[in-house]
């Protein structure tokens, strides 16, 4: 058995600040699940600001700012260009922060409904530098964003589909029983966790560069109704919309 | 070759197979088959059973760590399209020291049945294939055929009788005819066969769960992982030619930017480039492909109507 390495602390510490604006907040503790992959981080990192996990929050500069959830009141606006003014890098996490999470479904109500304005995403409000995708994200694929970040790589999420990890993780397919599922469309790197607990993907990590939507709905029409294909695509967001974390991503 | 055994014999093999191997076979898991280590040499399934993954993912797993030793492997139960993809699968790594070489598998054949997606008597898969042991059923017995000294020195062990019965490998699917070399002659051919794949991606995902399951999909991206305890892992994970960065360079230029130049791809190395590179189309006709498709496309479906389409030379 190989001995696990004590890091020794010869790297400068660059400053890390983790921001929630209105969300459930499940990816800041997905981020703490593993106290042991967490403390790692900070051997890296200083944590300058992080709510949930510190009472004594500094104000930026911060090289690298990690925000989940979206905007919704003045306050959260400006919050979030003061963040962007003050840091280097900053990263959306979670499927609001990219996508518009649960709560922009409101967009998709009859006008009579909504008192509010629109939910935006991170990407129509600031300019993003890196994604980390998911409801929640998973915990090892982001602490090795974050630790990419650190030695100035830039991070990579997969270009294959969910299904290509359900096969490798040789489930019995959804769709081939007549059960609908977005794996096809949906960015892979949550390891197919839905189906691999005999659930469908919801698309939570958003849609692949890809993604092929007009055979997606010609699949899924043989399962759901037009209504219900329309909700299935807007789950956490406008799926069909071109998804500005992925597609930033190619062109840098 | 070829021997006689029941039961009892085929129980001392797999004894005298587990002193040297880790035994893979197939087993039920839920409504599907996978392939998987036997812990012990009991309850070993000498029939083959398509699994969702072939072995590929025994001998160049997932992940793979390069810095680790390679074991030991018998593969029992494989059907002779996954003998004859792994013989391509060795000839394609041979020089490469990332898998097992051939000496340390033992390869062990078994008979299958074949299921409606199957095709590989379109192949000419039976002769010269390289394996040891090939065990099939009869009637109240088994045939034990051996093909090599490491098969050979197995049955020495136990003392199997010799059979005289007449024994054939032969491909079991009955599939409708497939011409390959027109299939070859028309995939290379792009121009003719363009709006042909155009149509047939816009009906794909480029989702890569085919690519996934096939015996005869390898590749791979190195990968230098930084993990937060400060170290560094270099492992190759398994990619598909249907990534969206799979066929990117510098800035983001891509070499093939729409889904059907990668389906395009997908084929012409299957139909082309194989025979090419490694004289044998990488294809065995084991379906797989056909199973794990979300699109419900057929690739057999897809070479036959494209030859019926552009069907004398050209
Ligand atoms: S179950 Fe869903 S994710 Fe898995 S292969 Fe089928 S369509 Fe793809
Ligand atoms: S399987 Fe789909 S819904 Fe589930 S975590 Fe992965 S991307 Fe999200
Ligand atoms: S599995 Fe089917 S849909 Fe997915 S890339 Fe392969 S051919 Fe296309
Ligand atoms: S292309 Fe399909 S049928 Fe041919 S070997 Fe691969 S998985 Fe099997
Ligand atoms: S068909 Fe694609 S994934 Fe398969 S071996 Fe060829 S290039 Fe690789």
């Amino acid at each position: 058995m190989e001995k696990k390495k004590e890091t020794q602390q010869i790297f400068i510490k660059k400053s890390l600040a983790i921001f929630s604006l209105t969300c459930c907040e499940g990816c800041q503790f997905e981020l703490l699940k593993d106290y042991v992959n967490f403390n790692h981080l900070l051997n890296f990192y200083e944590l300058k600001n992080f709510r949930l996990g510190q009472e004594n929050n500094l104000d930026g500069p911060f090289d690298v700012a990690v925000v989940e959830g979206t905007p919704e009141s003045q306050r959260e606006y400006k919050l979030l260009h003061q963040i962007r003014r003050e840091s280097k890098i900053v990263v959306a996490m979670g499927a609001c922060a990219n996508l518009g999470g649960i709560q922009s479904q409101r967009n998709h109500l009859p006008a009579k409904y909504i008192g509010k304005p629109e939910v935006k995403t991170l990407y129509d409000t600031i300019k993003i530098d890196f994604s980390i995708p998911g409801c929640p994200i998973t915990n090892t694929e982001a602490i090795s964003i974050l630790v990419d970040l650190y030695w100035d790589k830039i991070p990579k999420l997969p270009g294959h589909a969910v299904c290509f990890e359900c096969r490798l993780n040789e489930n019995e397919c959804l769709i081939k029983k007549g059960l609908p599922c977005l794996g096809p469309v949906t960015v892979a790197g949550c390891n197919s966790i839905c189906i691999n607990s005999k659930e469908s993907c919801f698309g939570c990590r958003g849609p692949l560069p890809q993604a092929n939507f007009i055979k997606m709905k010609e699949i899924l029409s043989a399962m759901l109704s037009k209504k219900e294909i329309e909700d299935w695509l807007t789950i956490y967001g406008d799926y069909q919309k071109k998804w500005l974390g992925i597609n930033k991503r190619d062109k840098s | 070759m070829l021997y006689k055994a029941n039961n009892h014999h085929l129980d001392l093999v797999a004894e005298v197979i587990n002193k040297k191997y880790q035994i893979f076979s197939h087993h039920k898991n839920g409504s599907v088959f996978k392939y998987q280590r036997n812990q012990s040499p009991k309850n070993i399934s000498w029939h083959s059973q398509k699994s969702i993954l072939p072995f590929k993912k025994i001998i160049f797993p997932e992940g793979l760590n390069l810095d680790k030793d390679n074991q030991k492997v018998a593969l029992t139960g494989l059907a002779l399209c996954d003998i004859a993809a792994l013989n391509l699968f060795l000839k394609q790594f041979s020089e490469s020291g990332i898998i097992q070489k051939r000496e340390e598998l033992l390869i062990v054949g078994g008979d299958c049945s074949p299921d409606e997606n199957c095709f590989c008597d379109q192949f000419n898969l039976d002769p010269l294939l390289d394996f040891d042991l090939f065990i099939s059923k009869r009637e109240n017995e088994y045939l034990v055929y051996s093909k090599s000294w490491r098969g050979e020195n197995i049955i020495k062990k136990i003392g199997l009788k010799k059979s005289l019965v007449s024994f054939n490998l032969k491909a079991k699917a009955k599939s409708p005819k497939i011409d390959l070399e027109l299939t070859k002659k028309n995939i290379d051919n792009r121009e003719l066969t363009k709006d042909y794949w155009q149509k047939i991606s816009n009906n794909c995902f480029g989702c890569g769960a085919c690519t996934a399951v096939c015996p005869l999909c390898f590749c791979f991206d190195q990968n230098f992982l930084n993990s937060p305890d400060g170290g560094c892992k270099r492992c190759l994970n398994w990619t598909s030619c249907f990534a969206s960065d799979f066929s990117q360079i510098q800035f983001g230029h891509d070499l093939r930017p729409e889904n059907t130049d990668r389906l395009y791809n997908w084929y012409h190395h299957k139909f082309v480039r194989g025979p090419k590179e490694l004289k044998s189309p990488l294809c065995v006709g084991c379906g797989r492909c056909i199973t794990a498709c979300p699109a419900h496309l057929n690739i057999k479906n897809i070479i036959s109507s494209m030859n019926n389409k552009f069907p004398v030379d050209n």
